[in-house]
């Protein structure tokens, strides 16, 4: 019996699906580490998450993984918590975007169009999650002037983190634990 | 773990078809954003709480409320601080939380009630036989395999960091951003990528990799008291609907 040739590897799956679940704990644990809401805890969760969504991309180097990334960890926000189906449409057409630009910057081989690529992603992202925000918040529309200034805050973070995790997948390829 | 887990037949939850329940939570996920008049939302809530009570869970639906609370109590606080803001910058200083709050309330009372009445394996098993393609299914899969085993790893590495420097907190975070790198964040990260190895093994190994099909070997039958589940959504959402609109 001959085995159907698939464009994901198993292995990539699995990659991409422990990635997600690791973002989402390690992001939380940082978050009460840091004793919650405060600006540093805040920008700290942002580099942990950035700089393991780098190791990420850096580990199943093919296009298509953010957006693949997206719909995974959508889908847990669906089952756990429900808010993230109405995000999921605008961070998929996000990730899919982030994948094109990756692709037109150099492909998943050059460090730059990653790193361009994650940080329009953290971008869309926190655009989009706004835009939710308020739909959720709408009562009170004046909250979204402090939640755009806390967003602006994590994403001081998240540049930061396109950094670290450069320097963590290097790192990590010296030790051969991501090939090249 | 043996104390979340419920046996099929304890409450009608355990009994109704996770998939019928899985319908539910994600039908509400989405009708619940449309939601906004405050007698709607009492009313929503109180069903859910009917939904869920049943199960007997109080110790996980009390700390779900007691969160709400904290939040409950820190959003006023921090409202009364933006209300000090708003006066300044002359922008409307009402702040309605109420609303929100029960939102997430209802939202938390029917994902418990989903997670706890069918456990990991019963969600797997509808996961794999859902006809999801294989790029959704495996990594999902993967998430809920990979999650009991991660918080036991994370047990591990924050005992080995106590060992290592003692207490660990936003100070240490700060003061020593190398350290916390070194021993919280490298660890996890390696720890992930290993047993993400081992798991794809495990998934090839079990045909779970999406070249065979799969059948579920628990099935779980449709029966009465899924309709019956069905005809009191469909009531519950008419009549929410109803005080929605203010029509009551």
């Amino acid at each position: 019996m001959q085995n159907k040739k698939f464009y994901w590897e198993t292995r990539e799956l699995v990659v991409i699906g422990t990635f997600a679940a690791l973002i989402k704990i390690v992001s939380f644990l940082v978050a009460i580490t840091g004793g919650g809401m405060n600006p540093i805890a805040m920008v700290a969760k942002n580099i942990v998450a950035t700089a393991l969504l780098i190791i990420l991309v850096f580990n199943v180097r093919k296009f298509g993984v953010l957006s693949l990334y997206v719909l995974i960890s959508g889908m847990i926000s669906i089952l756990t918590m429900g808010r993230g189906l109405m995000l999921l449409p605008g961070i998929l057409i996000a990730g899919f975007f982030c994948d094109c630009l990756i692709k037109i910057c150099g492909g998943y081989k050059s460090s730059f169009a990653v790193l361009a690529g994650v940080a329009l992603f953290d971008i869309c992202y926190r655009v989009i999650s706004l835009s939710l925000g308020y739909l959720f918040m709408r009562e009170n529309p004046q909250l979204l002037y402090f939640a755009f200034i806390t967003v602006g805050i994590g994403y001081i973070g998240c540049l930061i983190g396109l950094f670290t995790g450069n320097i963590f997948t290097k790192e990590l390829r010296h030790a051969g634990i991501i090939k090249e | 773990m043996n104390n979340l887990q419920i046996k099929a037949g304890d409450n009608y939850l355990a009994s109704i078809n996770t998939l019928t329940k899985l319908f539910i939570t994600l039908f509400f996920s989405i009708f619940i954003v449309f939601m906004k008049d405050e007698k709607a939302l009492i009313f929503l809530f109180v069903a859910s709480c009917l939904y869920v009570l049943p199960m007997k869970k109080f110790k996980a639906m009390l700390i779900g409320y007691a969160m709400i609370l904290l939040m409950f109590i820190s959003s006023i606080g921090f409202s009364y601080l933006l209300g000090l803001f708003a006066k300044r910058y002359g922008l409307k200083e009402d702040f309605v939380m109420l609303i929100p709050f029960l939102r997430v309330g209802f939202m938390i009372n029917l994902t418990l009630a989903l997670t706890l009445s069918s456990g990991i394996r019963k969600l797997i098993n509808v996961l794999k036989t859902l006809r999801f393609p294989r790029t959704i299914f495996l990594p999902t899969i993967v998430i809920f395999r990979f999650l009991p085993s991660f918080i036991n790893d994370v047990k591990q590495i924050h005992e080995s960091i106590k060992i290592k420097i003692g207490s660990f907190n936003i100070l240490t975070m700060i003061s020593k951003p190398r350290l916390f790198i070194r021993l919280m964040i490298i660890p996890s990260v390696i720890r992930a990528l290993k047993a993400a190895e081992d798991l794809s093994a495990a998934a090839e190994l079990k045909g779970i990799s999406g070249i065979n099909k799969i059948t579920n070997s628990n099935p779980e039958h449709w029966s009465l008291k899924d309709v019956l589940a069905f005809i009191i959504l469909s009531t519950v959402v008419c009549f929410a609907i109803i005080l929605n609109r203010g029509e009551i």
